[in-house]
């Protein structure tokens, strides 16, 4: 083999690891889902719901805090399980390198880890206040923003075939869920709230994908996606802390995580999501944040996979037998357009690729 | 001046004075550095100029073939410079960085 194929070769196979790192963040992200619906059915998060209730909040104030509280333990649990993951991987050193350089680099996951709890907390708000169908569409419209910024932002290149497929990865993840939304999946407690949460999810992803674009130029993936965790996890603490300082009794109940189930899927709940994000921003680099943020957004019909398989296809899908036909199809509809969006996106032309900065193609 | 910022910091520095080859760059790297002295190490520095050249930061040069092991036997040891927007990076960094 001569020079010229295993230089080929070698780009391929780049382009190759950063479409598998797309579709495990999809898998992660998916499976994340499972925890993140358990956790609603345990004694942790129902007691904190009745403290708040019970000391005199509104109901929808009392969603707000709930959702905050568990955006926050999600994040906290995906910093610490992060220190064994760069501990084994020995970039604890790097990561000392790249926090003191707070202009240069930490910055910019700072940022991304605002723009992180922005989305979290607000697909939380959105599924909540509206539907998890809702919450999930608002979620995958985060790549038309992160497409965005890439390109005007960070002047990263996208083909006319990689547009196409972002396009059509989006189409099908919408259909995924139109079934529910057309069936009157949306009829939920407060709209309002439920929009500016989906908004935030929206926001929040595609800012945090274009800010952590930037950084990724010149750090390590492993190494920033844990400092952005730690920003956030430090956010929601002075958060959470103001919070009880003002009296809500949002900590009465902390001592529960303890609980061997809970701690189980608080512990699920911070390695499926921190593999999520270690695949999400181990793709950029490869890919560009258009082509990771696109296949990322698998996620929606992983997780409809996952739900179907822990929890019955009724549970996940929650149809009735008037809606059945609706729901159901549209799911396998999007999943088979999923499908085609992924294959559009995997064949794409590996040598326009070498760079992901320059001439268009 | 970047020996002790993020690897990629100092891959960029490296190649702002001179172009240098795969192993030049690990190699001088690696001895920098506690922890980046055996393979692991190296193949995470080799990694990183690798998504330097994805980012546009840094441009591949002529290739040949590691035929000898001096650093990845049968792999390939490649040129490379620092690109225009790798200097204005760079130029970037000298601003901000911490020494």
């Amino acid at each position: 083999m001569d020079v010229e194929e295993i230089k080929k070769m070698d780009h391929k196979k780049k382009v190759r690891i950063g479409i598998i790192m797309g579709i495990l963040c999809a898998l992660y992200w998916g499976i994340w889902y499972v925890p993140g619906y358990a956790i609603y059915e345990l004694p942790f998060l129902a007691d904190v719901y009745d403290n708040i209730l019970n000391h005199g909040m509104s109901e929808d104030a009392t969603g707000i805090l709930q959702a905050v509280f568990l955006t926050g333990i999600n994040a906290i649990a995906c910093a610490l399980v992060l220190f064994i993951w760069n501990g084994g991987l020995g970039k604890l050193g790097e990561m000392k390198r790249t926090v003191v350089q707070f202009r240069a680099a930490s910055k910019y996951f700072l940022m991304a880890g605002l723009c992180g709890a922005c989305a979290v907390s607000g697909t939380y708000l959105a599924a909540l206040f509206l539907s998890p169908g809702f919450a999930a569409i608002a979620g995958l419209l985060y790549p038309i923003i992160g497409t965005t910024l890439s390109v005007l932002y960070l002047k990263q290149k996208v083909s006319k075939r990689g547009y196409l497929a972002i396009i059509v990865l989006l189409v099908g993840g919408i259909t995924l869920y139109s079934g529910s939304i057309l069936s009157g999946g949306t009829a939920g407690t407060n709209t309002t709230l439920g929009l500016i949460g989906g908004i935030m999810a929206a926001v929040g992803w595609g800012c945090e994908g274009a800010v952590a674009g930037k950084a990724l130029d010149l750090c390590e993936p492993d190494v920033g996606l844990h400092l952005r965790f730690c920003f956030e996890a430090i956010f929601w603490v002075i958060v959470l802390v103001i919070i009880a300082c003002t009296g809500i009794p949002i900590f009465d109940t902390l001592g529960a995580i303890l609980d061997p189930t809970t701690f189980l899927v608080v512990l699920l709940l911070g390695l499926s999501f921190a593999w999520c994000y270690v695949c999400w921003y181990k793709s950029f680099p490869f890919l560009g944040v258009a082509r990771g943020q696109a296949i990322g957004s698998l996620y929606a019909a992983c997780a409809v996979i996952f739900l179907c398989i822990f929890c019955g296809p009724q549970g996940a899908l929650n149809y009735t037998d008037e809606s059945m036909m609706l729901i159901v199809g549209s799911t396998i509809a999007g999943l088979i357009i999923c499908l085609i969006g992924s294959f559009l996106l995997a064949s794409e032309d590996t040598e326009g690729m070498v760079s992901l900065r320059g001439e268009k193609r | 001046m970047m020996e002790d910022c993020p690897v990629k910091f100092r891959i960029l520095e490296l190649l702002d004075s001179k172009g240098m080859r795969t192993e030049e760059i690990v190699f001088t790297i690696s001895k920098e550095r506690p922890g980046y002295d055996n393979d692991y190490g190296k193949a995470m520095i080799k990694y990183d100029v690798i998504e330097l050249v994805s980012a546009g930061l840094v441009n591949e040069g002529k290739s040949v073939i590691d035929e000898e092991g001096i650093f990845q036997k049968g792999k390939l040891l490649t040129d490379y410079t620092i690109s225009d927007l790798g200097k204005t990076y760079l130029d970037d960094l000298r601003q901000k960085v911490k020494a």
